[in-house]
């Protein structure tokens, strides 16, 4: 009897530890995806901006062929 | 009586000869008549070919303005079928975008450090993707340097030469000003774009650890 109540304890302690590394794990993935998506965001704004003046400048050129 | 034979002669040979000469008149008139008359049948022809070409041409212009008119109906099908499609692949990627997050985070049989690594390594071909981008527009940049170099010199000589008026050479420099700083403006914003892409790289770094096997 004694043993049998040991064992349930034993996994009654490991489900809990378990549960606990799961939900630490999980907050720290939503950590770095949130991180991780703001980066790609902020990188597709950037190549956004980056190519609408590259258009600016190639309107601009094509001014320069007339000349 | 020999002058009454002479005369009868004399009047029989001039008879001969009249009525000769009417018949070969009457005879040329006829031909004359007869190339009149196919005169008049070839002129005939030809109008009536004139004719016929002209319906043709006629039939043919109908046909090309109803081609015309099918061909445009088709052109606006396909530019309305076109935006149709464009507002469809829009519509698609704003719907991509906004599940942006659920695709993101959906890790399937992953565990989340393999996730995690997996997102990352998106992030950073992404990254690799906006420097390759900045690659190109620096190209653009370099490119676009040296025709306003070009028509800087070409203005030069002009002006040396006064083959131009000088108020079509100041449109012209204008011109030269406003693609100048349009390519400075570029330049500014490719060095920040690198710079704030190599600090997102590194802030990608920072937070993926590596998976220990």
């Amino acid at each position: 009897m004694k043993k049998i109540s040991l064992l349930v304890m034993s996994i009654i302690l490991i489900g809990i530890v378990s549960c606990r590394d799961t939900k630490k794990e999980q907050e720290e993935l939503d950590k770095t995806l949130d991180t991780i998506e703001s980066v790609e965001q902020e990188i597709d704004e950037t190549v956004e901006e980056v190519e609408k003046k590259a258009e600016e400048v190639e309107s601009a050129l094509k001014e320069l062929d007339s000349i | 009586m020999k002058n009454i034979f002479k005369l009868m002669t004399l009047f029989l040979t001039f008879f001969v000869l009249s009525s000769t000469s009417t018949y070969a008149q009457g005879k040329s008139q006829d031909k004359i008549k007869g190339k009149k008359e196919n005169v008049n049948k070839v002129k005939d022809d030809i109008d009536e070919e004139a004719e016929e070409y002209q319906e043709k041409a006629k039939e043919m212009k109908e046909k090309g303005k109803a081609n015309k008119d099918k061909a445009k109906d088709k052109m606006k099908e396909k530019k309305e079928k076109g935006k149709v499609e464009k507002d469809m692949a829009k519509d698609k990627m704003k719907e991509e975008k906004d599940k942006g997050n659920a695709y993101g985070r959906d890790k399937g049989d992953m565990t989340g450090k393999e996730f995690g690594q997996h997102r990352a390594a998106m992030a950073k071909e992404k990254i690799e993707n906006s420097e390759k981008s900045f690659n190109e527009n620096e190209e653009t940049l370099k490119n676009g340097r040296a025709k306003v170099k070009e028509a800087k010199e070409k203005v030069e000589k002009q002006r040396e030469d006064k083959s131009v008026n000088e108020e079509i050479l100041k449109q012209k420099e204008e011109k030269i000003s406003k693609a100048e700083e349009k390519l400075n403006e570029l330049e500014e914003v490719i060095k920040k774009g690198k710079e704030k892409v190599r600090k997102k790289g590194e802030e990608i770094d920072k937070v993926v650890k590596p998976v220990e096997n």
